[in-house]
């Protein structure tokens, strides 16, 4: 109780902070906002959110360019506005908790930082003390930790201290000076023990910081030089193994698996996992990253032909996806196959695409599945 | 159809200096090659054929020579909208308007940005075409050597030359290929890469979401200079708004004024790597930035 004080009281004090500016550079009259709108009530944007006018209540309410008083009158008011009709109070209290999530979603680029405590505030003074979890609550906290994962915050999920499923607890009595963490996917767990949605995303979370951007351009170990950046972390192999073998979560367990073979350099092992996804994923992003991986480990150990055929497979899933045609692309550019490569730039590069990539994503925990947990979690809005 | 695409190749090509077939990439061997060609800072304008010296993998070559003034552009202008240099996000886009104003009817632009993937705002389109601009920043990634990748596989029309002006910082952070994709994809592409270093440090918003890199991924290695070289291009420092685009001005400008050089491959092997040189015998003091060679097929 203490600290859901503590934290209202910090929120309101970053108000003022924040009131005085958000962006560092003067407004452009390109961009969105007014006045007018800066001053617009939270009530009526609450209202028409909890009335189904989801899309135009976020889109006002991401217009606005004054956080401060945004943050201000969201501590302040909600409890009132869910209250004001308390045969409705769990329905408008996940309406409070929908927008706030879906406001950070529409601003998460540039703002995360500022509105993320609204998250937590959220879960620890609306939700968390509302009585025994609900599934609206569950879906509730997959997008919560969706969100953390485009901002790659493990602090802010999991704390200072994070340790694996499997490994003892650290016996450190906190400091005064420890980074400050609301322990948010660690909530998410004690109230969902048993879903393995949560045990993966702990995982996941868990290698943020540590990895060694396992899709992208690193350059391979030399011999057994260990002396990297960031130590590779093998251990949450052990800790993804369990995993792969529940149905719902097997093919990204297998998936993240691999991901952490790519960073020791590991490619056979690599490939071997991405496999090993194929038969379990059902989502299309897990389907195209089976492919997309497995190609970008088959490219590592010079496999050419089968890398190319990877990477139409992955088209074939997601036809343009932007990651395969640059990667597909550049072997072919390599390959001598001028044309064939300016081809598939060409085409990718001169459609307008609406789909998010998955390839892009990878590095990102469950954003990449950001648009079908919103729309689980709004179909839990009643 | 064939003669179509030949009088049109003509017709856009008037300006010759030493030979009067103005044939422009319209047979497969055919190789040209860009050379800027300085005095000092001055470009050195009305060389002729006669006057240059190519070879081609040691073996010197009988050359056509024209200038790229009389040629059009192809422009792809590539603007770095990471989280390193977005607090820059209203000048550069006041520069690509700037810039696009810059170019003649004939010419066409492009403008990529980067955000989670490389994006394309504005697509090939006419210059003097009003532009639509939807440029945001996305902080916490920069998939800057993706980006000069995709501008470097432009292939021009025949009769058209393709500039790639990059302004960025050269911090690569996400990115699927790494330098030396790129290094490698510069040496087999006909455009000519110049790097515009520039920088908005200091203006990283704290409260966007993370950065996601790796320290030492390039291993010290610029490549974007290199990359930039290798295209008979350069590299250049300046800042978002102004400064940017006068320095923009100036790339076009010697671009304009320097030289194609043309000719069929003799007395080489087809395939491979073919190193070019490009000297001005009679003017050894002369500053030539020509493309490094190119890969034979």
């Amino acid at each position: 109780m203490m600290r859901t004080a503590l934290l209202a009281a910090a929120i309101c004090a970053c108000a003022t902070t924040l009131a005085r500016g958000t962006r560092h550079e003067a407004p452009s009259p390109l961009a969105p906002g007014t006045r007018h709108e800066a001053q617009a009530d939270l009530g009526s944007i609450l209202d028409a959110y909890y009335g189904g006018e989801r899309d135009g209540a976020i889109a006002r309410a991401a217009r606005l360019r004054d956080l401060g008083r945004l943050r201000l009158q969201f501590v302040q008011f909600t409890p009132g506005w869910i209250e004001s009709d308390p045969a409705r109070a769990a329905a408008r209290r996940a309406a409070v908790a929908g927008f706030i999530v879906e406001l950070v979603a529409a601003r998460l680029e540039d703002d995360w930082g500022r509105l993320s405590d609204l998250i937590e505030w959220t879960c620890a003074q609306i939700l968390r003390p509302s009585g025994p979890p609900t599934e609206f609550e569950r879906k509730w906290h997959m997008a919560t930790t969706a969100l953390a994962g485009r901002a790659r915050t493990r602090l802010w999920l999991l704390g200072p201290y994070a340790r694996l499923p499997h490994q003892k607890p650290l016996k450190r009595v906190p400091q005064k000076d420890d980074p400050p963490s609301p322990l948010h996917l660690m909530h998410a767990i004690e109230r969902f023990p048993d879903d393995p949605q949560f045990q993966l995303a702990r995982v996941v979370a868990w290698t943020w910081g540590r990895d060694a951007e396992p899709i992208r351009n690193v350059p391979p170990r030399e011999g057994n030089d260990w002396r990297v950046p960031r130590p590779p972390q093998l251990e949450a192999v052990t800790a993804l193994e369990p995993l792969q073998a529940v149905p719902a979560v097997a093919a990204e367990a297998w998936i993240r698996t691999g991901l952490i073979h790519v960073t020791v350099g590991d490619h056979v092992a690599a490939l071997k996992a991405f496999e090993a996804a194929r038969p379990a994923a059902s989502a299309t992003q897990l389907k195209y990253l089976s492919h997309f991986l497995a190609a970008r480990s088959l490219e590592w150990l010079n496999r050419q032909d089968e890398a190319v055929t990877e990477y139409r497979h992955a088209l074939d899933l997601v036809p343009v996806a932007e990651s395969a045609t640059v990667a597909l692309a550049s072997l072919q550019f390599l390959r001598g196959e001028h044309d064939a490569s300016v081809a598939l730039i060409d085409t990718t590069f001169g459609k307008t695409v609406t789909e998010t990539d998955p390839g892009r994503l990878t590095g990102y925990g469950f954003y990449l599945h950001w648009p079908e947990i919103k729309a689980a979690m709004r179909a839990e809005l009643k | 159809m064939i003669a179509r695409a030949i009088l049109l190749t003509l017709l856009c090509c008037p300006a010759v200096a030493g030979f009067d077939q103005a044939v422009f990439r319209a047979r497969t061997d055919l190789v040209a090659i860009s050379a800027s060609v300085k005095r000092g800072n001055a470009p050195v304008a009305n060389l002729k054929a006669a006057d240059f010296r190519v070879t081609d993998n040691g073996v010197a070559q009988s050359i056509e020579a024209v200038t790229i003034e009389s040629v059009p552009l192809d422009v792809t202008l590539f603007m770095d909208t990471s989280g390193s240099t977005a607090g820059a996000l209203d000048r550069m886009k006041k520069n690509v308007l700037s810039i696009a104003a810059m170019l003649r009817p004939d010419d066409q632009f492009r403008l990529l940005t980067i955000g989670l993937s490389v994006e394309v705002p504005v697509p090939w389109q006419a210059a003097g075409r009003p532009i639509a601009l939807d440029m945001k920043a996305v902080p916490g990634i920069s998939v800057v050597y993706d980006a000069l990748f995709v501008a470097l596989t432009h292939t021009p029309a025949p009769g058209r030359r393709h500039l790639i002006v990059a302004m960025t910082d050269g911090q690569d952070c996400g990115s699927l290929l790494d330098g030396a994709r790129v290094l490698d994809a510069s040496a087999r592409s006909e455009a000519v890469l110049h790097w515009i270093y520039v920088s908005a440090s200091g203006e990283f918003d704290q409260f966007s979401v993370s950065a996601w890199c790796t320290p030492g991924d390039a291993r010290h290695v610029d490549y974007v200079a290199q990359s930039a070289a290798r295209t008979g291009g350069d590299s250049h420092r300046s800042r978002f708004g102004d400064p940017a685009v006068r320095t923009f001005a100036q790339i076009l400008d010697e671009f304009r004024q320097s030289y194609m050089l043309r000719y069929s491959p003799q007395g080489v092997t087809t395939r491979g790597w073919h190193a070019v040189t490009v000297a001005v015998p009679a003017q050894p003091a002369l500053t030539i930035k020509a493309r490094s060679g190119y890969f034979g097929s």
